[in-house]
């Protein structure tokens, strides 16, 4: 039998020759060479981009451009679109609206794929700009600012959204509208389906052994401080075993400078204002919440946990947290408050407002599908029952049409309620991550945990956060967009 | 002359003065080397050149321009970043802790599964379990346990005390008090880690032949001599194995603080590896959390090399 011996330089040559093919094969673009070749006609037929007359009577027309059933789509060469998701429960109703669009579009696949939180950025912002990734995401308020400065949502075309409509008609929109450098000026690049403040959650059974009345929650600080201190309950070793109050503090204090008509950051939106009178009084109200009341400590379980297993009476938090004591504790008695604020009143200003902001279109995905993915996108908004419904009160939101709001089953919703009677204070700001971790480690923690004077703690935590923030250009901060900024402390660096 | 030769183990097998040779055996080799190289040079050399040459870029994929900063990441973690030395320090507090106490305890455990005389097994697997169960889900676990106030640790501590008439103990905030955080993490390491390095040490264990012993016990040796004299020498290749794949792993850990801490309390927590993956995925700087990953690495590799030629010295010369 003759076997060809091969030479060691042939085989290493023969290896990296296959090695290089297969890097080339496996950084190819996994859609390359499977779209079909466009046929005559556009992909979507573009029809008004008028706001008509009659908007407010139509039930699919929330962007303000009613949604209009084509009569095929890419011409009905087939399609296919990624749409990622990282939250199970929303992926199975966004699988049931791709299932929807399908079925009115059946040469369109549009693929909706759970990703793990852990890594969802992480492939996000490695494959987006590399020209790949999905077709279409759900996106994270907290994400806004790094991908809207990084040219990674789409500008929203006008055949499917009207900008002026949604200024008018949206709550917070123009306030929360963010200058991403893609696309004309004033371009927006996502609608919420949702609209989050911080809420109040209180155990309606302790609260009521308390011989509290339900349609009388605290409103101010010092209120707060009454009814937290008569719901906490100690062991006889003097710990803590219910406590009355607890909250995700870096919101707590957050909201409170707030109250108090301070911007979280100076106007150019590069460095941050903790060093001052209200950061210190929101601090103290903490530290006292701790060590003179004693209503909470740092060794009582999280929020959430606490609240659930009712080792803790009244938790403040955004009001997502609807949606899991909904999903995971039904049988759990509660109702929602506002938040108290620093004096009783919601002026200056009741607390941050986020967006629950839904999908966003892949600015580098291929033309037609990404005009497909507009169109899915458009579709989204064409019922206003799955708008206000399934989204909005399914989590703890308000729908941001104003229209809806004034839906019977969202007047009745109770987290809706609150949320729709302060949202008129709120702010937009979407504090990015770094801010949020320098909060909680570098001021709060010292404070609660280090032993640390509020002074000092202000300092440092001032100097860590700016030094953090100034590791990039711009945050794009928009809180200033505030509408009642004329309430808010003057001359304000 | 090497261990094995020196204590008179059996050498290798001779080589075989014929092999066959089948039909395609060149062809069937060279694919599978190929499948490998092709393997290893995209997900491993291609990634890791990839990075160091980024490492050199303020790379932030946000971004469309990515300009050369030439050593200016490297120069900011070394000499302007506080936090980077407060991680490094961190990093080596959960190495020590987890190495050099981890691999103490592991080495008894090894020596007393070895020395039970029925049940072994039994005990190999209830000790290998935890490496078989998922991090972030036992981290979570864990996490409860830790639970200051109604977790299982504290109120079995308190149970004691009780039973045994002592005063209450201070509660102790595992996780959320900054003297306690590492210890818990460098406890719930060594559990986690455990079953690997007992199987390797119980391995060498099983590998020294039990004449030695024999001929120790003749010549008047005790227990202690005999653990010192040949148990310990003869494990040496195993412990050195141990602790550098040890200090490596320890180096490199990342889970246990993301689940249960997230770096805190007062960033007591926060290792490089957690540090660069708040830099790169949080502030999006990919180039400085490349050039944070290669100082971790070229940490990583001098300790390794400095182990190495230590240890292999020492169960070279030692034995």
């Amino acid at each position: 039998m003759n076997h060809q011996q091969m030479s060691r330089r042939s085989f290493l040559r023969w290896s990296a020759g296959v090695a290089v093919t297969a890097a080339v094969a496996g950084c190819a673009s996994p859609g390359a060479g499977e779209t079909a070749a466009p046929a005559a006609g556009p992909v979507v037929e573009i029809g008004t981009i008028d706001v008509p007359a009659n908007v407010m009577e139509l039930s699919n027309a929330a962007t303000g451009i009613p949604y209009v059933v084509k009569d095929s789509i890419n011409n009905g060469e087939p399609i296919t679109l990624e749409y990622w998701e990282w939250a199970l429960d929303r992926y199975e109703y966004e699988r049931e609206w791709a299932e929807a669009y399908m079925q009115l579009y059946p040469n369109v696949t549009i693929n909706v794929s759970n990703q793990a939180w852990g890594e969802y950025w992480t492939k996000l912002t490695v494959n987006v700009p590399a020209g790949q990734g999905p077709s279409l995401w759900h996106m994270h308020t907290s994400q806004l600012t790094e991908f809207c400065d990084g040219h990674l949502m789409d500008p929203m075309p006008d055949h499917v959204a009207n900008r002026a409509f949604l200024d008018e008609h949206w709550v917070a929109f123009a306030e929360g509208a963010m200058d991403c450098p893609t696309g004309t000026p004033g371009s927006r690049h996502f609608l919420p389906m949702g609209t989050m403040m911080p809420v109040m959650y209180i155990n309606t059974r302790l609260w009521e052994e308390a011989g509290f009345a339900v349609d009388q929650p605290p409103q101010s600080w010092e209120d707060l401080r009454t009814v937290a201190k008569a719901l906490t309950r100690y062991d006889d070793q003097n710990r803590i075993v219910q406590a009355g109050f607890q909250a995700d503090w870096p919101t707590f204090h957050k909201n409170g400078c707030y109250q108090q008509g301070r911007y979280l950051f100076t106007q150019d939106g590069k460095r941050v204002q903790i060093n001052n009178p209200e950061s210190r009084a929101a601090l103290q109200f903490i530290r006292d919440l701790h060590e003179t009341d004693r209503v909470t400590d740092p060794e009582m379980p999280d929020r959430l946990d606490s609240f659930a297993s009712e080792t803790t009476a009244i938790i403040a938090d955004f009001s997502w947290v609807t949606s899991v004591l909904r999903r995971n504790n039904p049988d759990l008695e509660w109702f929602a408050a506002p938040i108290p604020t620093y004096d009783g009143a919601f002026p200056p200003a009741y607390g941050n407002i986020r967006f629950a902001v839904e999908a966003v279109v892949n600015p580098f995905a291929e033309p037609a599908e990404k005009a497909v993915a507009w169109d899915f996108w458009h579709f989204l908004y064409s019922d206003d029952v799955r708008v206000a419904r399934t989204v909005a009160l399914r989590n703890g939101f308000i729908p941001p049409y104003r229209k809806l709001i004034d839906l019977p089953e969202v007047q009745a919703d109770q987290v809706a309620n609150v949320i729709a009677g302060a949202v008129e204070w709120g702010i937009v700001n979407d504090t990015p991550a770094v801010y949020n971790t320098g909060i909680s480690e570098a001021l709060i923690d010292p404070i609660l945990v280090g032993g640390a004077s509020i002074d000092d703690a202000m300092q440092q935590a001032e100097g860590f956060i700016n030094r953090e923030l100034a590791q990039r250009e711009d945050w794009n901060i928009i809180e200033r967009n505030y509408k009642h900024a004329n309430l808010m402390i003057p001359d304000q660096p | 002359m090497g261990l094995r030769e020196r204590f008179g183990f059996p050498g290798t097998a001779p080589a075989r003065p014929h092999q066959i040779q089948l039909a395609g055996q060149n062809a069937m080799v060279a694919g599978a080397v190929l499948l490998a190289a092709a393997y290893f040079l995209v997900w491993t050399v291609f990634p890791f050149i990839y990075t160091f040459v980024y490492s050199f870029f303020d790379w932030q994929p946000l971004r469309s321009a990515q300009p050369f900063v030439g050593l200016d990441n490297y120069a900011e973690a070394l000499f302007d970043d506080p936090r980077f030395w407060q991680a490094l320090g961190n990093s080596f507090e959960f190495a020590f802790g987890n190495v050099v106490l981890g691999t103490v305890i592991c080495l008894l455990v090894a020596v007393m599964i070895q020395s039970v005389p029925r049940g072994q097994a039994f005990f190999r697997a209830s000790y290998f379990m935890p490496t078989v169960t998922g991090m972030v889900a036992v981290a979570l676990v864990w996490e409860f346990i830790y639970q200051p106030r109604f977790g299982i640790l504290n109120t079995a501590i308190f149970a004691v005390a009780d039973g045994l008439n002592l005063p209450p103990p201070p509660e102790i905030g595992w996780l959320t008090r900054p003297q306690w955080a590492m210890p818990s993490l460098i406890l719930f390491g060594f559990w986690k880690f455990l079953g690997v390095r007992m199987i390797i040490l119980l391995a060498g264990l099983q590998n020294i032949p039990q004449t030695y012993y024999e001929a120790a016990q003749i010549d008047g040796a005790g227990a202690r001599a005999a653990f010192f004299r040949i148990t310990l020498p003869l494990l040496m290749p195993a412990l050195s194995f141990v602790i550098v794949v040890g200090v490596i792993n320890s180096l490199q850990v990342f889970v246990p603080m993301y689940v249960m801490t997230d770096g805190g309390p007062l960033f007591s927590t926060t290792t490089v590896v957690l540090l660069l993956f708040e830099k790169t995925f949080q502030l999006y700087r990919f180039g400085y959390g490349a050039a944070l990953s290669f100082i971790l690495f070229g940490l990583i590799m001098a300790l390794t090399m400095i182990q190495i030629r230590f240890l292999r010295r020492s169960w070279e010369i030692g034995g």
